[in-house]
């Protein structure tokens, strides 16, 4: 292979090999508390001088003073009332929310973007780094597969997949949106490195001693032992070689993880020092976006085994692997369990003989789940039993415990067991409750 | 692919009508932000003022258009904050004006002299200010009769100088001895627009604001009360609103 050839493969792997999107997810639901800390906190109390019909610099002063002839995306120059724009911003803040949850993570995400875009053209004296910031990531976000892994979207798709065909993991995707954001976060520190480097101060030692000085963004003072110039000086020259490190050596593999610890302290002590709102904490997010897939498997199965230790093997949960509702219902079951604290076992391929004492008459009408004392429970007790070891269904808790609510729902199980053959259209085993497999 | 083809064609489809609407909106804004840019229209007053006062200064024989130029020249400058220039040709007019009228009451000179105070007072240039208010009491009370208004007018002016002179004075008794000196200058100028029958004009208000902030800075409470009610009470009868300091 020639070395073009080589570059150019190299190239299309970076930006193109599919790759697991649990790292972008795990970036999309924090980031979305990001934001959503940023319009709740930061911008709704003063929204009225900001966006109103009244704000400190109109709409129309603000074309003619700072778009002139540029060209911005504004959606909300077309609605002639506070109380579209207000609406505006409530639909952003739910849009907001459904990102986070993965709920139409595509449609979510281009609507939080679009109107991030509009409330920022609308008023463009609020806007610092820091929202330019946001921006730019949201619509990375919205190009991504970021709702691929843990959100609902994923969910969603599992009620139509059969994960024996498709795995259990997440589905893989070109990471070229994730690229374009790692990419970007070092165009920002090369920037911010190479202007400091031009500054008198970043050269001569003393800038962090301005830096933590400057009153209107000072937060805690550094403690007076600290108070020494060879300090700045380390601290100054620190800094540069932090943010120097943080867009060459992050791309070197043996580095990258050392180089993401002393960037979380530089950004830790900025935070410290100073109260720039949701800069540090979009900035430190974008790390994530650096682990290795591999390594977050690692971490995931570091902390399962972590648990597995604390509160015993993981529950085990018989099911029909000739059903495909009951299939599908598996592959929910797996992307909820997010710490691995159920073990679904086929109890027609049982070749290990778990499933000791199960009664498979009433197996194949309903989930089985076997509890710590070796004792079986079924159905809706089973999934409310689930419910309560899986973190992600605890909003769910308090209602299956409602007599009515768990009454009811064990009605509604139960038909839609005895049902599943007309629900999915697929053929049933004779003498069977369950269906076959629909491939 | 064909999905990724309609998605993009949706995007771009929502920035070309977002765009494509708010354009005429953005071109309207722009065109009157233009016709209304403070600005702007004071580049405009001051081009044009500029070009009226070099031509006049061409024909210095028509005076009364020299003089018209220049104020109109000058009135742009101060509103752009370029008061020494402002100065420059309202200090030009002294000379100009003075010859014109000999034995007699120059009223070119004295408003020459007046608009040059003005500007020396907004360009902090206290000092020269009070001098210019100063010659021209004198002149006025050489040449008008005893009873005009102009002369309550300048007693105002000098007392309203002479306050603001003691209140840059960094210790007090320097700062007393000014303050006592604008009274008295206050009290004057209210005596004799009281006497000529405009103790309830909108000048008087103004002498009685100034003579509220005076007292009160000398510790006269209950004088500076009394100035402060007379003065609402005009303000209220005149329907002005805003006007205490």
């Amino acid at each position: 292979m020639s070395e073009t050839n080589a570059t150019v493969e190299k190239w299309n792997r970076f930006w193109f090999e599919p790759t697991s999107p649990v790292a972008m997810a795990l970036f999309r639901i924090f980031f979305s508390i990001i934001l959503l800390e940023n319009m709740v906190v930061h911008l709704l109390p003063d929204f009225d001088i900001y966006f109103g019909k009244n704000s400190l610099v109109p709409i129309k002063d603000m074309m003619s003073l700072y778009w002139g002839s540029g060209s911005y995306f504004d959606v909300l120059a077309l609605l002639h009332s506070d109380r579209y724009i207000l609406a505006a911003f409530w639909l952003m803040v739910v849009a907001t929310i459904f990102m986070g949850l993965g709920l139409f993570t595509r449609f979510s995400s281009w609507t939080v973007f679009l109107l991030l875009m509009s409330f920022s053209s609308h008023f463009q004296l609020n806007q610092n780094a820091g929202d330019n910031y946001l921006r730019l990531a949201t619509m990375c976000l919205a190009l991504s597969n970021a709702g691929d892994a843990l959100s609902f979207d994923n969910l969603i798709r599992a009620t139509r997949e059969d994960w024996r065909l498709t795995g259990l993991g997440p589905r893989l995707s070109a990471p070229w949106a994730q690229r374009l954001l790692q990419v970007q976060l070092c165009i920002a520190y090369a920037h911010t490195w190479y202007s400091k480097m031009e500054g008198e101060h970043w050269n001569d030692g003393t800038a962090v001693y301005y830096a933590v000085r400057y009153d209107d963004l000072m937060r805690f003072p550094l403690p007076h032992f600290f108070d020494q110039l060879p300090v700045y000086m380390v601290l100054t020259w620190g800094t540069l070689a932090v943010e120097f490190a943080l867009f060459t050596l992050i791309w070197w593999r043996p580095a990258r993880y050392w180089v993401l610890a002393i960037g979380v302290s530089l950004h830790a002590g900025i935070e410290y020092c100073m109260n720039l709102p949701m800069f540090e904490w979009a900035f430190l997010l974008t790390y994530v976006l650096f682990i290795y897939p591999a390594d977050l498997t690692r971490c995931s199965n570091l902390i399962k085994n972590k648990i597995k230790i604390k509160h015993g093997e993981p529950y085990k949960l018989a099911f029909d692997g000739n059903c495909i509702l009951c299939i599908r219902t598996i592959g929910i079951v797996h992307r909820l369990d997010i710490f691995g604290r159920i073990k679904p076992v086929d109890f027609h391929h049982d070749e290990e003989n778990e499933l000791s004492g199960l009664d498979l008459g009433q197996a194949e009408k309903e989930i089985m789940l076997q509890k710590r004392d070796g004792t079986w429970i079924g159905g809706f007790k089973a999934f409310r039993f689930m419910a309560l070891r899986l973190p992600l269904l605890w909003p769910l808790v308090p209602f299956l415990y409602i007599p009515v609510v768990s009454f009811v729902a064990e009605l509604i199980y139960k038909l839609v067991a005895a049902n599943r053959k007309n629900i999915l259209g697929s053929t049933c085993s004779p003498g069977a409750v369950a269906c076959e497999v629909s491939t | 692919m064909t999905g990724t083809v309609i998605k993009i064609l949706i995007v771009v489809a929502i920035f070309g009508v977002v765009l494509g609407a708010t354009y005429p909106i953005q071109r309207q804004a722009v065109e009157d932000g233009k016709a209304t840019n403070y600005d702007l229209l004071l580049g405009v007053q001051l081009r044009s003022t500029e070009a009226r006062y070099k031509a006049a200064e061409k024909k210095p024989e028509n005076i009364d258009e020299l003089l018209a130029a220049g104020n109109a020249y000058a009135t742009a400058l101060t509103s752009s904050q370029d008061f020494a220039a402002a100065a420059k040709i309202y200090g030009s007019q002294l000379p100009l004006t003075w010859g014109l009228v000999t034995n007699a009451y120059n009223e070119k000179w004295a408003n020459a002299n007046l608009r040059l105070a003005g500007v020396y007072r907004d360009m902090d240039s206290q000092g020269a200010a009070l001098t210019c208010y100063e010659s021209l009491l004198k002149y006025d009370k050489q040449y008008l009769p005893a009873t005009d208004s102009r002369i309550a007018r300048d007693l105002n002016n000098m007392g309203l100088m002479l306050y603001m002179i003691g209140l840059g004075k960094a210790e007090a008794p320097e700062r007393m001895a000014e303050f006592k000196k604008s009274r008295s200058y206050l009290e004057q100028a209210l005596a004799l627009q009281e006497k000529i029958n405009l103790g309830k004009s909108a000048r008087a208000a103004a002498t009685l604001w100034n003579l509220f902030l005076t007292c009160r800075d000398l510790g006269d409470q209950k004088a500076a009360e009394q100035y402060r009610a007379q003065a609402q009470a005009i303000d209220k009868s005149l329907n002005r609103v805003c006007r205490e300091p």
